[in-house]
């Protein structure tokens, strides 16, 4: 991280009752091209600061009034001057207490007669030091934004597989519904132009027709219900919640990727509601669900099982103090020289442009928020279960 | 109508399948399947007259199907059913002809029926020339 400091010409505040001192040391500080200020009293030396902020101070421990441990604890204790680095001044003869000048927020001294390079070097370090820090500061900062603005999108991709795989599920009974409904007025009007009652097919016919209208306006309802849950995906409002709908729900919305090849098997047993972001748990579940579908999609593809073979079984249970969700897969695996990095950021097996990688990252530390744990178990080719853990105290 | 069209109807949800069969028994006759490969053993067998495959479907969509056909029997008349019809995939097999008309989903009835008309239409007066 080299950084030019020739052009910029940074401060330096001398802090010193000694007329004599502070002559002294501007002189030489001067010279090596800073710009210095000079203050000949601890209440001066604050007031200078609050003035104009300097880069770095001097100061000398024995003034009259405020001597140079107080004027050091007050820089400290006020957030905005906590950064400016103090290197105290002592004199060899006097009684100088090295321990409590580092306590004080010291950050190093240099004694008198004043030994021009002794004092350049330090001097330098020290402003280069803070710059450092500062820039480090910077960078971790920048780096924070980054990772809120991938885990956003990370969030906003979840919200696309959800409002595609919504619109999907409305679609389709809408088709039907709507094809069976034209069909039905077909048949009425005929009934009523040709004043015949209705013959044993077109009975069958109608009994077929209004099943299908029930069974589509039955998964409109469905899909509407779990809806109001994922209102809430983007919040961090902890309400108590059924682990068992929150599953249910995430199945719902995704019915259209399982259709005839994939079996879903739900061995749910009554568990007690735990208080949860439940939007942030189904984002959990959803994740977990739509990576089986990948796994049983890649394992029908490469022939490790047949074609309606597909299979995800989810298990809960509790016990005095935990609930645990199983879903396991019997779809491609996860190799054992990468199981234990896939909860890393920024880890993924999917093509480029497929997945951000940090979908089980996310999935993890929404576990860990709730103090829970999350695994995974694989052996290659051969299925894998994840197995999540929340106490039932919740959050 | 004597010789009705020959509709082959594809789609992955059963309830699909089944109202399309009813709604449309009396002016076509339907095959109505969710497995591309019975739907590639009816475009063998039958003298199909149109297809009509749902995109959004696990394993296959419905292009790829509509491509396989075309390599069977490049005559019959290809329609795509889709609720996104800004889909890529959709508007790359238009413009390269694996598709030749694409249909909204929920459907409109009026609008296929049109099609395959005019379809059947232009395949009559071919054959009589």
């Amino acid at each position: 991280m080299g950084q030019d400091y020739s052009e910029k010409k940074f401060s330096v505040l001398i802090a010193d009752d000694n007329q004599n001192n502070l002559k002294v040391l501007s002189a030489m500080l001067e010279t090596l091209g800073y710009r210095v200020r000079v203050a000949k009293s601890g209440e001066q030396t604050i007031q200078s600061v609050e003035t104009v902020k300097p880069d770095i101070i001097l100061l000398d421990i024995h003034m009259p009034g405020m001597d140079g441990y107080e004027v050091c604890t007050k820089l400290k204790a006020t957030e905005e001057y906590n950064d400016i680095p103090v290197i105290f001044i002592s004199a060899l003869s006097e009684v100088f207490n090295k321990i409590q000048a580092f306590k004080v927020g010291g950050i190093d001294y240099i004694t008198k007669p004043f030994e021009l390079e002794e004092v350049q070097l330090r001097v330098e370090t020290h402003i280069r030091l803070k710059e450092n820090t500062l820039m480090l500061r910077n960078a971790l900062l920048e780096l924070q934004k980054k990772e809120e603005l991938l885990v956003q999108s990370e969030k906003m991709a979840a919200l696309g597989v959800l409002t595609s795989g919504i619109a999907h599920e409305i679609n389709n009974p809408v088709n039907f519904i709507s094809n069976s409904v034209s069909a039905l007025e077909e048949r009425v009007k005929s009934i009523i132009s040709d004043k015949k009652l209705p013959d044993s097919e077109m009975n069958d016919d109608f009994n077929k027709l209004f099943l299908n209208v029930a069974t589509g306006i039955d998964q409109i309802t469905k899909i509407v219900h779990s809806l109001r849950l994922y209102c809430r995906i983007d919040t961090d409002k902890k309400t108590g919640a059924d682990i068992n709908n929150l599953i249910e729900s995430a199945l719902t919305i995704m019915h259209h990727r399982f259709t005839y090849r994939i079996a879903v098997e739900q061995k749910f047993s009554s568990i007690p509601e735990i208080k949860c972001q439940p939007g942030r748990i189904s984002q959990v579940f959803i994740n977990i669900i739509s990576n089986s579908i990948d796994a049983i999609e890649d394992a029908i593809k490469s022939e490790i099982i047949k074609e309606d073979q597909g299979k995800i079984t989810i298990s809960t249970v509790s016990n005095d103090s935990h609930v645990n969700i199983k879903i396991t897969d019997n779809g491609a695996g996860i190799d054992k020289s990468i199981i234990k990095k896939i909860f890393d950021p920024f880890f993924t097996t999917k093509a480029v442009g497929h997945g951000t990688g940090l979908g089980l990252s996310i999935c993890q530390s929404i576990i860990k928020d709730h103090n829970g744990s999350i695994i995974a178990e694989s052996a290659d080719k051969n299925g894998t279960a994840i197995i999540i853990s929340i106490p039932l105290a919740g959050v | 109508m004597e010789d009705k069209a020959v509709v082959l109807y594809i789609d992955d949800e059963y309830l699909n399948l089944s109202a399309f069969e009813i709604l449309f028994r009396n002016k076509f006759t339907v095959f109505a399947t969710h497995d591309p490969r019975k739907a590639f053993e009816i475009v063998k067998k039958n003298e199909v007259d149109v297809v009509i495959a749902d995109q959004k479907m696990p394993m296959m969509t419905g292009v790829e199907i509509l491509k396989q056909i075309t390599e069977i029997n490049n005559s019959i008349l290809r329609i795509i059913h889709s609720g996104y019809i800004d889909d890529p995939e959709i508007k790359k097999a238009v413009d390269e002809g694996i598709a030749q008309f694409i249909l909204d989903k929920p459907l409109n009835k009026i609008m296929m029926l049109k099609m395959i008309d005019v379809y059947m239409e232009s395949k009559g007066s071919r054959t009589l020339l």
